[in-house]
């Protein structure tokens, strides 16, 4: 049908819903295919560990960001309060320990929020105004009622006829060329 | 999960059930016949009970005062899981979602143990004198402070107090029973609807009168030292309580049908990220009274903390910021725990302990404020009535069908996936 040929990217299985999605996904999961990714307009729990993806960095860039944030906010208060404008409040000790855990559990949450958020946007290279799978015009119903699963050329065991019969064989609705 | 999805969701088509009726029609309705094991737990709950009372019958006899007040942890201890657990009953009818609809019968039938809580409120009526220090006529005279909250702190208003606060606790929570058996009956959303209006104001109602209860039963110990927050800080403590009963007791439950096709570890999650908000929300509240009145230092106030971090009582202390605090928060903070039956028990285990060292945290130091104390009956008397009450709970549970049958959520509170919160 096509008059030019443009560099295929993959192939992209559309699917009517989310249950259709996860099967089909942990088939082709199971059937070896490791560069795949699933698109889905809610988030669907079974659906990342579906597609083999497991734990990444983030919990511990958060875990990290918290932690500095804590320390930093502590610290920011005794640097204060205990050695370089030391006041007596009072009778009290210059390190009241008791009075800087607001602030402390505030810079604790602002980091990690920070580093949850940076870390995500690092991690999966969002925003990204471009991708191959936007050439597929059915794909704009990724955010509204439909679901996808895309395989890339680049995993070792795609063929274009082959997959292709892989994907038909999952009750797709339709299976679309992702052109580059 | 795949498993679980690619088998019809529906315990109805189980299969077990399915071969158990094969040759009757379909469409046969789920009963979700509570299990045979319950009457086993309501057994051992009962021998516990009935050994720790002998216990404390006898305890009664040989210190008389020293029974009271062990007596007064041990039911400030039991009672908070049907108090907290009639709070939750109504906060998941005012909040919805899949996690509240699974532990509903559990809540239903832990809220009908109140009466059984009143009973257990006449030796705190009697030995009020031995209890209470604003009861004695020459101390109240001795201090102005105490003069002044006569009008409020004193014998006949207590008792009336007591009443009230139980029957408002009993008419909610025989309320919210009635209908919820209304609706196992039938189909009309009408029952459910009544159920949901009544939940908001009930949860008012609640709150105003835990707080005024646990100025009654706790903070009048100290009865010069006043905190605004207190009934907050008991009342979170008491759905800390309820939540860690209930989790328990879901986990128990399923080990076995019907509940073993019901429960999902989105469920589970459920019930160990509210775990996690509530042992979050009891930090802040201490942590707001304490600060305020370590940073205000004054002489009405700060005697409480005193003879709560001098003489030992602070080794307690920081085995509550330890225990009931940082250990369960950063447990709790990985998904996986959260996921896991056999984790989060263990955890609801260790909070529901730490429960009863908070509260003797509490109480205790009231009776011997110079250093840490601690007496044999402060274990036989919350055996005794937590036994009896655990027996109790499970006859109740063994009533009704452990799920709400007619509730118009529940096939979508069944479903594997996230979607439903």
């Amino acid at each position: 049908m096509k008059q030019i040929r443009t560099p295929l990217f993959g192939l992209l299985a559309e699917f009517e819903s989310p249950t259709d999605l996860v099967r089909a996904a942990r088939a082709t999961y199971e059937a070896g295919y490791r560069n795949i990714d699933a698109y889905s307009p809610f988030p669907i729990e079974e659906l990342s560990e579906a597609i083999g993806f497991g734990h990444n960095r983030l919990s511990l860039i958060v875990l990290i960001g918290g932690i500095i944030g804590g320390l930093a906010g502590f610290g920011l208060q005794y640097w204060a309060a205990g050695i370089t404008y030391p006041i007596n409040v009072g009778g009290r000790p210059l390190n009241s320990w008791p009075a800087f855990i607001p602030i402390t559990f505030e810079m604790t949450v602002l980091f990690a929020a920070l580093a949850a958020v940076l870390g995500m946007l690092a991690l999966n290279g969002l925003p990204q105004p471009y991708h191959p799978a936007f050439n597929v015009p059915r794909f704009a119903q990724a955010s509204n009622d439909r679901f996808f699963l895309l395989i890339a050329k680049a995993d070792p065991h795609f063929t274009h006829e082959g997959t292709l019969e892989f994907l038909k064989s999952l009750n797709p609705r339709e299976v679309s060329d992702v052109d580059r | 999960m795949l498993r679980r999805q690619q088998q019809p969701h529906h315990p109805s088509l189980s299969k077990t059930t399915t071969e158990h009726l094969n040759a009757t029609i379909a469409s046969v309705p789920v009963t979700y016949a509570p299990p045979p094991g319950i009457a086993r737990y309501q057994r051992m709950g009962l021998i516990a009970g009935g050994l720790g009372l002998v216990a404390s019958v006898i305890g009664l006899f040989v210190d008389r005062l020293q029974f009271f007040h062990s007596y007064l942890i041990a039911f400030m201890f039991v009672v908070s899981v049907p108090i907290g657990s009639l709070g939750l009953l109504m906060l998941q009818y005012v909040t919805g979602g899949a996690w509240g609809l699974v532990i509903r019968r559990i809540l239903e039938a832990a809220t009908r143990v109140l009466p059984l809580m009143f009973i257990f409120f006449i030796p705190i009526a009697i030995g009020l004198k031995d209890i209470y220090s604003w009861s004695d006529p020459n101390l109240v005279k001795a201090s102005a402070s105490l003069t002044a909250k006569a009008p409020y702190l004193n014998i006949p208003f207590f008792y009336i107090r007591v009443v009230i606060y139980f029957a408002i606790w009993y008419l909610l929570a025989s309320l919210l029973n009635k209908w919820s058996a209304e609706q196992d009956n039938q189909t009309n959303p009408l029952w459910t609807n009544k159920l949901i209006r009544l939940s908001g104001p009930g949860l008012l109602l609640f709150v105003a009168t835990v707080t005024f209860a646990s100025f009654d039963w706790m903070m009048s110990l100290d009865p010069e030292w006043y905190s605004t927050i207190y009934g907050l800080v008991v009342m979170v403590g008491q759905v800390i309580s309820a939540m860690t009963f209930v989790i328990i007791m879901i986990v128990l439950l399923m080990r076995v049908e019907p509940m073993r096709s019901v429960i999902l570890r989105s469920h589970l999650r459920d019930l160990g990220k509210l775990l996690f908000a509530f042992v979050m929300l009891w930090a802040y509240f201490e942590f707001s009274q304490f600060l305020i009145i370590w940073a205000g230092n004054l002489p009405d106030e700060i005697p409480w903390y005193l003879s709560r971090t001098l003489g030992g009582w602070q080794t307690v202390g920081i085995l509550l910021i330890v225990a009931h605090f940082a250990l369960p928060f950063l447990l709790l903070l990985s998904r996986e725990v959260k996921s896991k039956g056999r984790s989060l028990i263990w955890i609801a285990a260790l909070l529901l302990f730490m429960r009863l060292v908070d509260l003797y945290w509490n109480i205790e130091p009231a009776f011997h404020r110079s250093h840490f104390f601690v007496n044999w009956m402060d274990v036989a008397l919350p055996v005794a009535l937590g036994g009896l009450s655990f027996a109790w709970f499970c006859w109740e549970l063994q009533k009704r069908p452990l799920m709400p049958i007619n509730d118009p959520e529940l096939a979508q509170a069944l479903l594997p996936t996230d979607h439903f919160h």
